[in-house]
């Protein structure tokens, strides 16, 4: 046997005693089931994970590149905690802020594992990639706000990939738990070390839990490069009153896959959701955000914008499902795209399940060039066109960026952006002034 | 300074200039009046230099150089400045940060050092009192939720700022208050000097009696049908364009 499933231990039939073995028996009998998802399945129609299938990868081993990546990140004002090869590098994080405790999700299932009964696997069902780190995931974290805690420090995972010479894994597995009526913000930061000329997998399962009136902001920035692959699934549950504001940010990676699932379980939760994602070169990005409104009187909002260029490849999709009951609703969805090269694609399908009638809904996409008016109106103003361009490429995506809770991250991800764009490191710092 | 001869130009397929000539010297003023759809923004358009203007006949000279070859960023280096008849609006983008881009854009293109942040607020805060430009404005996007008179107050701004050799207002004073025209006209008349033109599309009298033209030119359905002194502009509002005829 060769290729991811051979990663993946076939189960005996019979499972062994606990939460956690059913939940890990169960993910591997299913892979060994039904495979991986294929050009068939509707959700992955655009984005193909063959290559990925039939590669062996190995474990990754555990090397010190998590303070180097640290270091790289520079200061941006954030508590920070590293994960490399799936395992948490706690020694160097320092105490958490007040109202937060941060451990080993490894050292938390040893230690009480009926503590994260019913929370590890609820947020994220146990299907395609998300199944693979089920059955492979040995560490990660917990976060776990304090209920009534008001954190103003950000709480920084930063998830360092670290390539090497043949194709290599990882599978960490981050569970947030936001306590009832506490405040922070969790931010997510995927970084490649240099280096390596084989694929490196993250296959990474983020679940979060929002308590009763509890308001989590959530960051989660993701800096590709043509050796990484992100298979990713995020799943957000919303207790009653909870709020959640998602800030996704994607710079490319030869494939970078979110799956993000938002629950509303409570009544009167909200949830912005907001993403910007910029692909170039070969990237492939793809990004597929369900939102399950069971409670009602909730109001979620979507609103991705994304760049494409060179002969990069980008996909967004977007459910947005009221179910019955789920009276009072409101579920806005909007995918803006600018196509900035001939040879780059984007596919977009938002679209709305509604199955009850006091519901307030609307879903739009629209994929467009950039404003020639506004491009000769820079052009006139003496600005190169290759600058006009990137100034306006900025513009568009900022509206999510500056969106961002916490300064220094506004800038970090804007500076991460402009690097990305032609004569970007001319446009640095100005733009905000 | 300016030799524009026989320009005849196409749009969408529709010829609106037809053989349109006008000479600009170095110091001078010109005005340009004439009915709507008569050309006078096409011809601010072709001289800036905007896609989708086809010249299929005649030239344009500045300074000696074939001023239709160049890009339109290499226009604006050279000191061809164009007040927007419709400013366009700019979201995401600051007022502050464009006008940097394009202050140091012209400064690289005259071989002088670009100006830093700091030096640059400065001079933004001078030149904005110049034309009694709100500071407020500047710290918003472009053009973006302006009311019309500070649209066109920020292209007057703008062109304080840039110092142009060859500045083209198109219709800047439509939609100011008396107030905002005094000041415009003070900004635009204390740029005027030997070594600079300016070519001033206007509907109105009112704005000659402030920005006094050398010569004032009729134009009509793509060609320039009268040409006189400051006294013609009184005459059109007096008589209308119909009696000049084509
Ligand atoms: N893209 C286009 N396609 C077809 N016709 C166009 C296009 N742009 C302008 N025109 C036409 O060209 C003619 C001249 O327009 P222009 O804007 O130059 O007039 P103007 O003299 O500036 O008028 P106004 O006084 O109203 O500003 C008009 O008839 C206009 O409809
Ligand atoms: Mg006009």
């Amino acid at each position: 046997m060769s290729g991811l499933i051979s990663q993946v231990p076939d189960p005996a039939p019979s499972a062994g005693a606990g939460w956690l073995a059913t939940l890990r028996h169960e993910a591997a009998a299913y892979l060994h089931a039904r495979g991986f998802p294929g050009k068939k399945h509707e959700a992955w129609r655009f984005t193909s994970v063959r290559e990925i299938v039939e590669t062996t990868f190995a474990p990754e081993p555990a090397e010190r590149a998590a303070p180097a990546a640290l270091d790289a990140l520079g200061d941006d004002g954030t508590w920070r905690v590293a994960i490399a090869a799936g395992r948490p590098w706690l020694d160097g994080a320092g105490a958490a802020p007040d109202g937060v405790t941060v451990e080993s999700l490894a050292d938390a299932l040893a230690r009480d594992p009926a503590a994260l009964e019913g929370q590890l696997g609820a947020g994220v069902a146990a299907q395609d990639f998300a199944a693979l780190n089920a059955a492979l995931f040995t560490d990660g974290l917990v976060v776990r706000i304090r209920a009534g805690a008001d954190v103003t420090t950000p709480l920084h995972v930063v998830h360092v990939a670290t390539p090497g010479e043949a194709p290599r894994a990882a599978y960490p597995r981050v569970l947030v738990l936001a306590e009832p009526g506490s405040r922070a913000c969790v931010v997510e930061s995927f970084v490649a070390a240099p280096g390596g000329s084989a694929r490196h997998l993250t296959n990474v399962v983020t679940e979060v839990a929002v308590g009763a009136n509890a308001h989590l902001e959530h960051v989660r920035v993701t800096e590709g490069t043509d050796r990484t692959v992100q298979l990713a699934s995020l799943g957000v549950r919303l207790a009653r009153d909870a709020r959640y504001a998602s800030r996704v940010v994607t710079l490319g990676g030869a494939l970078s896959r979110l799956d993000l699932f938002v629950r509303f379980e409570g009544a009167g939760a909200e949830a912005l959701l907001d993403g910007v994602y910029h692909v170039d070169g070969q990237d492939h990005v793809d990004h597929h955000v369900r939102v399950d409104h069971v409670a009602g009187h909730g109001t979620s909002r979507t609103r991705y914008r994304g760049l494409a260029d060179g002969r990069g490849h980008a996909v967004f999709d977007a459910i947005g499902v009221v179910h019955r009951g789920a009276a009072g609703s409101a579920v806005h969805q909007e995918n803006r795209n600018l196509l900035l090269s001939d040879a780059a694609t984007v596919h977009t399908k938002p679209h709305l399940e509604i199955d009850e009638d006091d519901v307030a809904a609307s879903h739009g996409a629209t994929v467009g060039a950039l404003d020639e008016a506004q491009l000769f109106y820079l052009r006139a103003r003496a600005v190169p066109l290759s600058e006009a361009r990137s100034i306006l490429t900025f513009a568009f995506a900022r509206a999510v960026l500056d969106g961002i809770g916490h300064a220094p991250l506004v800038a970090r991800t804007s500076e991460a952006l402009l690097s990305r764009l032609p004569e970007g490191a001319a446009l640095r710092g100005g733009l905000s002034a | 300074m300016l030799k524009i001869e026989n320009l005849h130009v196409r749009v969408g397929g529709t010829e609106i200039l037809k053989g349109l000539s006008l000479e600009l010297g170095a110091g001078e003023v010109h005005a340009i009046m004439g009915p709507n759809g008569s050309g006078k923004s096409t011809l601010s358009y072709v001289l800036a230099g905007r896609d989708g203007y086809e010249v299929t006949e005649g030239r344009v000279l500045y300074d000696g150089v074939d001023l239709l070859a160049l890009a339109p960023e290499e226009r604006a280096a050279k000191g061809v400045f164009l007040a927007f008849q419709y400013p366009v609006e700019i979201p995401g983008v600051s007022n502050v940060y464009f006008l940097k881009a394009a202050v140091n854009a012209v400064r690289k293109a005259r071989g002088e050092k670009e100006l830093d942040a700091i030096e640059f607020m400065r001079f933004a805060r001078e030149k904005a009192k110049l034309v009694a430009l709100d500071a407020e404005l500047l710290k918003r996007a472009v053009n973006s939720g302006f009311s019309g008179g500070e649209k066109k107050r920020n292209e007057v701004f703008q062109m304080a700022a840039l110092e142009p050799r060859l500045a083209i207002l198109d219709e800047t004073d439509s939609g100011l208050d008396i107030d905002a025209l005094r000041i415009v006209s003070d900004g635009v008349n204390a740029l005027r000097g030997p070594d600079r033109a300016m070519l001033v599309i206007t509907h109105y009298q009112r704005l000659l009696d402030y920005i006094v033209p050398d010569r004032v030119h009729v134009l009509v359905d793509g060609r320039i049908v009268r040409s006189g002194d400051k006294t013609l502009a009184g005459e059109l509002e007096a008589r209308g364009y119909a009696e000049l005829g084509g």
